[in-house]
């Protein structure tokens, strides 16, 4: 047994768009990170940014141009026999036989995964999917065949689960109900998810790997180092009695978004916070305030515009030189305010 | 053995769906019917005025020719379509990826659907093709009924091959419709048809045609099955340790077919995996 579970050394990946011309274009960049045993990693990062891809790569579907990954101390690339007797990649471009009923399905892919379909009876019904065995896949709705999907993923007992955006379709309902399952599930196991829900990646995952467009690493981290950097811990989260202008939101002085008719302030410390809800009654347009500290969500939405912002919308701290996404007005790195 | 349960759970997959579809099983047979009937007028056309035409003899000879040329790759036409685009079709729906992630290589599904798909044109062979085969007086007899059993059998797996080595290409070049059918012509018109091969004896292709019909092994598959079912008057016939012979080479052929396509999949499964062309449409 290997040291890491997991240990990706600088992975690229190019693809050409037609196979006899043209330029290939780099689609993964030097992705590295590693992984311990029962620790889970969240890959996070705007569409197009290579994330299914690097799922791919690790699954052994497609070969990497160069770097590898060890899987439990294999190779991807030498070691492929022993690296797919531990993965199951549930992926949502796999689509089923719609003549075919859930058994008869599940049966194939118990076979060609040399597992037992009892296997996925718990999972099935713990999702309520069990009277559904003998129905056609033709009459599943999108979540019930994204369950499919993961009930053959967990099926094979693998040591290592690959979802890619498997909560995309669920109701919040299924999704509250999966997420607890694989707080449980996971327990024995490593996870690496893809997926764009915060309180996904914040419960399940101990790991976060954000990546830009062109498949590099922007960063890497735990959870709880990814929330500690932020400079930014508190928010305030101001009603107007009307429609605040940009002019006057700016005049308080700190960063701020809009979130429809309120205004969302983020602030340092409760000093600031003290400070700006002060000057805020002195100003009395407002209809309520509230307090309170930054969420996962809130590192999570600040990467994700970190990650999404394109070249052209760059701009840059005065402070200290970082990047600042085109719709912040703070820096995200030192906390500096541009006014 | 693993592989064998990865073959059997595809095959009786595709047996399954095959099932299901049933307007395509019929629309399958009238397919059938109506080749029947294009070459049977032809041949018949044809038969006119021109009784040695062929190898066989009487009015009926090329008929015959046409009709067991039909029998005979009914069992592997549709097969080899409905096989090549399985992979496509299956790496559209993901099931390529998954797969490959499990250590089942695109082969083993393949194999699958030719056999269930080859299992369904049995049927369809014996329910529309071989009665009119018997109203032109074309018989198997039972004791060669064994034999044309294998002589399908290899034939398959010699079909099996060529389905290995153009899905290849269908995983590196997508639109691959006219691909399909120039293989699928090329093998008719290669294992003698339209026309037996043994014609053109004669000819300054000769040599050539000879050796293809000999070491070819859907052409001496082809070969065989017509000389078992035309009566013996009218040029038919052969012993049944010439068929053992044929046999022995056909499984020599195809073989060497088989291991040369499965090499060349397996290399292109690789390549495709560098590319990125496996799963991506
Ligand atoms: N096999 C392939 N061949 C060519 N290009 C590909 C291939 N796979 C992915 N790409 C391209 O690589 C880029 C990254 O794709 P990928 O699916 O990995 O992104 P992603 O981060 O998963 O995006 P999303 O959030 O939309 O799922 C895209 O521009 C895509 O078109
Ligand atoms: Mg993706």
């Amino acid at each position: 047994m290997a040291d890491k579970i997991v240990v990706a050394d600088k992975i690229v990946k190019e693809f050409k768009p037609n196979l006899f011309m043209g330029e290939a274009i780099r689609i993964i960049d030097g992705v590295s990170f590693e992984l311990d045993r029962e620790e889970s990693l969240a890959i996070i990062g705007p569409n197009g940014s290579g994330k299914t891809t690097l799922l791919k790569i690790l699954a052994t579907i497609y070969l990497p141009d160069s770097g590898t990954a060890l899987i439990d101390g294999y190779d991807i690339i030498k070691d492929t026999e022993e690296v797919r007797n531990r993965i199951s990649l549930v992926s949502p471009a796999l689509d089923f036989q719609k003549k075919l009923t859930l058994k008869e399905t599940l049966k194939f892919f118990a076979d060609i995964q040399d597992s037992k379909i009892d296997q996925a009876f718990d999972f099935l019904q713990y999702m309520g999917l069990m009277p559904m065995l003998d129905l056609r896949l033709e009459t599943f709705s999108e979540g019930q065949k994204a369950m499919t999907r993961l009930a053959i993923g967990l099926m094979k007992k693998p040591e290592i689960l690959l979802l890619d955006e498997v909560f995309a379709t669920l109701d919040f309902r299924r999704r509250e109900h999966l997420i607890k399952y694989l707080e449980d599930y996971v327990k024995g196991i490593t996870l690496i998810i893809v997926d764009h829900h915060s309180e996904v990646v914040d419960r399940l995952c101990t790991k976060m790997l954000l990546m830009k467009r062109g498949g590099s690493t922007l960063k890497i981290g735990s959870v709880g180092e990814i929330f500690e950097r932020s400079p930014y811990k508190y928010d305030v989260i101001a009603v107007p009695k009307k429609y605040m202008s940009e002019e006057i939101s700016e005049g308080f002085g700190y960063p701020y978004m809009r979130l429809g008719g309120r205004v969302r302030f983020f602030v340092k410390n409760k000093e600031e916070a003290d400070d700006l809800i002060e000057r805020m009654f002195e100003w009395d347009k407002f209809v309520s305030f509230e307090v309170s500290g930054v969420s996962m969500d809130d590192i999570y939405w600040l990467s994700m515009l970190e990650s999404a912002e394109e070249e052209r919308f760059k701009k840059f701290c005065t402070q200290c030189g970082a990047f600042i996404p085109r719709d912040l007005n703070f820096c995200l790195q030192c906390g500096y305010f541009l006014d | 053995m693993g592989y064998f349960k990865t073959l059997n759970a595809c095959t009786w997959r595709y047996l399954k769906i095959d099932w299901r579809y049933k307007f395509s099983i019929v629309t399958d047979a009238i397919w059938t019917m109506v080749t029947v009937v294009a070459f049977g007028t032809l041949g018949y056309a044809a038969g006119q005025g021109n009784e040695n035409f062929v190898k066989y003899q009487g009015t009926n000879a090329f008929i015959w020719i046409l009709v067991t040329g039909i029998f005979y790759w009914t069992f592997f036409s549709r097969p080899f379509e409905e096989s090549v685009l399985a992979v496509p079709e299956e790496a559209a729906r993901g099931t390529l990826g998954f797969l490959v992630t499990n250590q089942v290589s695109p082969a083993t599904m393949l194999t699958g659907r030719m056999v269930s798909s080859v299992f369904k044109f049995t049927i369809i062979a014996a329910a529309v093709v071989y009665p009119v085969m018997y109203v032109l007086d074309l018989r198997i007899p039972p004791e060669y009924l064994l034999e044309i059993f294998l002589i399908l059998f290899i034939s398959m797996f010699f079909m099996l091959a060529l389905v290995f080595i153009v899905s290849a290409l269908t995983l590196i070049v997508k639109k691959i419709g006219v691909i399909i059918n120039i293989f699928l012509h090329s093998s008719r018109i290669l294992s003698g048809f339209y026309f037996p091969l043994s014609n053109g004896k004669e000819s300054e292709f000769g040599p050539v045609a000879m050796w293809i019909e000999n070491y070819l092994p859907i052409a001496r598959g082809l070969v065989m099955i017509r000389d078992i079912v035309i009566p013996e008057d009218k040029g038919g016939g052969i012993s049944h340790t010439a068929v053992w012979e044929g046999l022995e080479w056909m499984l020599i052929g195809t073989v060497i077919a088989l291991v040369f396509a499965f090499i060349f999949i397996a290399k292109i499964t690789d390549l495709s995996r560098k590319w990125g062309t496996l799963e991506f449409y």
